[in-house]
């Protein structure tokens, strides 16, 4: 059964269509990449299905079933998105200046666990996990009193993004550009927390322009987007078949789709 | 005077007289009716709505239960003023502070402060010897208990003696369905080398109007720390005056006020360097619900023997709603040529996309609101120190967010 099934979604910003029919279908245990050229709306998918309140969704549908229960994911407001395991780990990660990334965590931690009606941690259990997971994305603990993603360098801002996911365990994670910006070594840290995080009941869509990420993160499916749509899956090849060819080539396919 | 006084100013005069015309009474009440109670034309009162203070008839009103209060901080004096009366049985042992009584009197800073030092039942105030160290902070309780029409003045004097160090604390309560004009004047001396740390709760309901006077004095190496939180009142106004009369000496002025629907917090202060060396902070943070209307005039004065000041000033608002309304003013008066000092106002509203990141992390709106007050008022709160009153402070931030 799909865990996450995207069926001719159109979304509009201000009046300009930027999904234009797109279909998805995601089950669990999968790591989906989805690459394409810059502008083709492959982020805001992403953002459409946090809740972006930006984005209107103007047809299609989006049935999300983590519990073997079929939701309708766009009548959802976005702070229910997430507490039933939607996630997105952003592009651009917002500074929230004043509220320490502790402070952050514990308060959406909370509520994801009042959500799942699961007891609430005492202060120090929760501290005890937090720490532990901050040492998956090799973060030190200094960060977590800090104020969230204030000051934070491109990488460090990236791999408090992949400390939330981490914390909350969400059921499908929209990774959007994660790569983006990232050193070498930033980028072995945040593919190694997302490949700890795999298990066999949740699922990654991972948003990328580069296949780079990819060396690190192996997926099951790669699709390529352009102009609002996906045009093209295929496996694990297809990320290095566009690294090598760039997409220009399947332009004229979109025309046409099988 | 031709024309008749105010029902206002007959009642002021009036309670001079029965008071048995004490001299700093008199003498209040005296340059009182000389300047006569300012109006919208006064460039210092020009947002406020006086008229229907001035206007007041004073009753007696009726005695309303006193409302809840605080717990005892640690180790602390307490002096409760009820309705502008002293009131020996809510405070501390007199035994406990008598050897430090002063009558002093206070110089009030506008006219609603000489109202207060001419109504004032007695003149209260203490003088702590030069090395004493109270076992906790001084607590001030200022309640309003009666219905009705009523108008209330308290004054304190408070002297520090050269290196002593001493907290203050002042809360303005009231019980439910206390209303009327509730002034008052405090002076503050701080001689070389003292420290005052000075935290003010202003947590009236809304059938209040509090107009407060503040002045300061410091001298050499000392200290002054204000942290002010106005959450309550109408109209609350907040006239705080610091002159700084030595070298070396330091100054912080932190305030959070919270105007709600119908409400007016206003916070003029002046800081006056007039000695070399000195170096001073200014921070004052507004968060505005409704039709809340916030003015801050914050006026610096570097005189010219004051060089080498170093002085920051920053006023930040942040708006909830559409029909808020902000005056913010800095204003300053540099007479000095080797000064380094700033100023800055800023103005603006909830940023979305800080509020969607907090809701795709599972935070409903609400929550999400509370925590993005929260963040821009820490700072100040967290000034506050200690867990008691850091957690008073966040009390009254979480009432005023969910309001």
């Amino acid at each position: 059964m799909n865990l996450l099934h995207i069926k001719n979604l159109h979304a509009s910003i201000d009046g300009k269509e930027i999904l234009r029919g797109v279909n998805l279908e995601v089950k669990p245990g999968e790591v989906h990449a989805i690459m394409g050229p810059n502008g083709s709306g492959k982020s805001t998918l992403s953002k459409v299905i946090a809740g972006h309140p930006d984005y209107e969704v103007t047809g299609g549908e989006v049935i999300y079933s983590p519990q073997f229960r079929p939701k309708d994911l766009l009548e959802m407001e976005p702070f229910e998105r997430a507490r039933e395991g939607i996630f997105l780990a952003f592009q651009y990660p917002v500074e929230l200046p004043g509220i320490s990334n502790e402070l952050f965590l514990r308060a959406s931690f909370d509520e994801i666990c009042r959500a799942q009606e699961v007891p609430l941690l005492s202060d120090a259990d929760f501290h005890a996990l937090l720490l532990e997971k901050a040492k998956l994305v090799e973060m030190d603990p200094s960060f977590l009193s800090r104020p969230v993603n204030l000051g934070f360098s491109g990488g460090e801002k990236k791999r408090n993004e992949i400390l939330q996911m981490a914390m909350l365990q969400p059921r499908v994670a929209f990774l959007d550009e994660t790569d983006s910006g990232l050193d070498i070594d930033s980028l072995r840290q945040v593919a190694g927390g997302v490949n700890k995080l795999r298990s066999s009941s949740n699922a990654f869509v991972i948003i990328t322009h580069y296949q780079r990420l990819l060396n690190y993160i192996t997926p099951d499916v790669v699709h390529v987007f352009w102009n609002g749509q996906i045009i093209k899956s295929g496996g694990r090849e297809l990320a290095l078949e566009l690294e090598e060819k760039g997409y220009d080539w399947l332009k004229p396919e979109a025309q046409d789709p099988a | 005077m031709s024309a008749p006084l105010s029902p206002l100013l007959e009642a002021a005069a009036a309670r001079v007289a029965d008071g048995g015309n004490r001299p700093a009474a008199a003498a209040a009440l005296e340059r009182l009716l000389a300047t006569g109670l300012p109006t919208r034309r006064d460039e210092d009162w020009r947002y406020l709505q006086l008229a229907p203070l001035a206007a007041l008839a004073p009753v007696a009103g009726s005695e309303a239960p006193l409302p809840e209060l605080p717990a005892p901080l640690d180790g602390e004096l307490r002096l409760v003023f009820v309705d502008g009366q002293l009131a020996t049985a809510l405070s501390s042992p007199e035994t406990a502070w008598s050897g430090w009584r002063s009558d002093r009197s206070v110089e009030p800073l506008t006219a609603f402060g000489e109202l207060a030092a001419a109504i004032a039942p007695a003149a209260v105030g203490l003088a702590l010897p030069a090395g004493l160290q109270l076992a906790g902070p001084l607590h001030l309780l200022f309640l309003h208990t009666r219905a009705g029409a009523t108008l209330s003045g308290a004054t304190f004097a408070l002297s520090l003696g050269r290196g002593t160090e001493a907290t203050l604390v002042e809360s303005h309560l009231s019980a439910d369905g206390a209303n009327g004009l509730a002034t008052v004047a405090l002076d503050l001396t701080l001689a070389d080398g003292a420290a005052l740390t000075h935290m003010k709760f202003q947590e009236l309901g809304r059938g209040l109007s509090h107009l407060a006077d503040t002045r300061v004095t410091t001298s050499r190496d000392a200290r002054y720390k204000s942290v002010s939180l106005t959450g309550g009142a109408l109209l609350s106004r907040d006239t705080l005056a610091v002159t700084v009369n030595g070298t070396g000496a330091h100054t912080e002025l932190q305030a959070l006020f919270l105007p709600g629907e119908g409400q007016t917090h206003d916070h003029h202060t002046a800081l006056d360097q007039t000695q070399p060396d000195c170096t001073a902070r200014q921070v004052y943070k507004s968060i505005l619900r409704g039709n809340g209307h916030a003015i801050f005039n914050g006026k610096v004065f570097v005189r010219q023997a004051a060089q080498r000041t170093n002085a920051d000033q920053s006023s930040k608002s942040l708006l909830l709603d559409k029909a808020c309304r902000v005056d913010a003013k800095p204003q300053l008066e540099i007479f000095a040529d080797d000064v380094r000092c700033t100023h800055g106002a800023t103005v603006g509203q909830l940023d979305p996309a800080e509020l969607f990141y907090l809701m795709s992390r599972a935070i409903p709106r609400s929550r999400a609101e509370e925590l993005l007050l929260h963040g821009f008022a820490v700072d100040v709160l967290n000034e506050l120190g200690q867990p008691a009153l850091l957690e008073r402070g966040l009390a009254l931030l979480t009432r005023f967010s969910e309001a």
